[in-house]
């Protein structure tokens, strides 16, 4: 220490005088003062006392949309059963029948004209127009 | 540069978090209690000078840190910043509340100094620091505290503060200034000569 020393001055502090003051800051900044005991905890508790109670119905949706992967997840999810929907309506012709592999149907059935096929779905969109 | 990235990853960061516990995730709030409350104490206790009083400023303020907490903006101010802020208000308070009972008590010496070191249990040197900061006006003692202890930027205490970047800088530099001549006039008083030895 210093502190009985009187040196020129700089920036309104004498050198000697900074320097020791400069020691104490540093000390301080590495010594914070500690918490008391059980503070933490009383903080928590507040926390958990106050902390908002979100209904179950407004947590289980953005729980299965994120099980699922998020909106990437659900639009690839609806996308598959609008599509397995329609092929259930109107199968292709030449879709392989799951009959024939059990030895329930004939292997060698028809194929579908296209405007047998149109019939079946409702609309010509294999045939000639005009 | 890094100083704004740290600052802007930290601000998100607590804002995530509040969002989280906002949401209803406990975890979320012994995160942000261990993330916060450290500061908000050590900030109190230097400036009051009293474990109790820093105890309870730190509680009160970490409370309205959780009632704000559904409505809190991402894009404001860091939440350490917003603490401090709350805790330097708290403090401030409670030290015009001192003055007053001091001004009601006639048996009460109008120098807090003396009594408040006494109340201090860290090291003799510790104590000397703190005991000069405690005689500091409240202001500069603040400023001080948050610049050259706890390491903010001036901006940042600018807005803890509610004053202009030149007033943090003229508060601080007096505020130090202060404490120097301070800690100087009481080298005798503590005893520092001995430890030279």
């Amino acid at each position: 220490m210093h502190w009985g020393m009187k040196m020129t001055q700089s920036n309104g502090i004498d050198p000697a005088e900074n320097s020791d003051l400069e020691a104490l800051l540093e000390a301080a900044r590495a010594q914070a003062p500690q918490m008391p005991d059980g503070l933490a905890a009383r903080i928590v508790e507040d926390a958990l006392a106050v902390m908002p109670r979100v209904p179950w119905y407004r947590r289980r949706p953005a729980r299965a949309l994120a099980a699922i992967g998020g909106p990437a997840g659900l639009g690839g999810l609806v996308t598959a059963t609008v599509a397995g929907f329609w092929l259930g309506i109107a199968p292709p012709a030449d879709t392989v029948d799951p009959l024939v592999w059990v030895g329930a149907a004939d292997s060698t059935a028809e194929v579908y004209e296209d405007e047998e096929l149109a019939d079946l779905v409702g609309t010509n969109w294999f045939g000639d127009e005009g | 540069m890094k100083d704004t990235d740290d600052h802007t990853a930290a601000r998100d960061a607590d804002a995530a978090l509040l969002a989280r516990y906002a949401s209803g995730d406990a975890t979320a709030a012994r995160v942000l209690t261990a993330r916060l409350s450290p500061r908000a104490y050590g900030h109190a206790f230097r400036v009051l000078g009293d474990a109790a009083e820093a105890q309870d400023v730190t509680q009160d303020a970490m409370m309205r840190l959780w009632k704000q907490a559904p409505t809190w903006d991402a894009g404001r101010a860091q939440a350490a910043t917003w603490l401090y802020r709350v805790v330097a208000n708290l403090c401030t308070d409670r030290l015009r509340a001192r003055r007053t009972q001091s001004l009601d008590a006639a048996d009460v010496p109008a120098d807090p100094g003396p009594s408040a070191a006494a109340r201090l249990q860290t090291a003799a040197r510790t104590d000397a620091l703190q005991a000069a900061l405690l005689r500091l006006p409240e202001r500069q003692r603040q400023a001080v505290v948050l610049r050259h202890i706890e390491g903010l930027a001036n901006p940042q205490i600018a807005e803890i503060l509610d004053v202009g970047i030149e007033a943090v800088e003229s508060l601080t530099a007096r505020g130090k200034r202060a404490l120097a001549a301070d800690l100087a006039a009481q080298r005798d008083a503590l005893g520092y000569e001995d430890d030279t030895v």
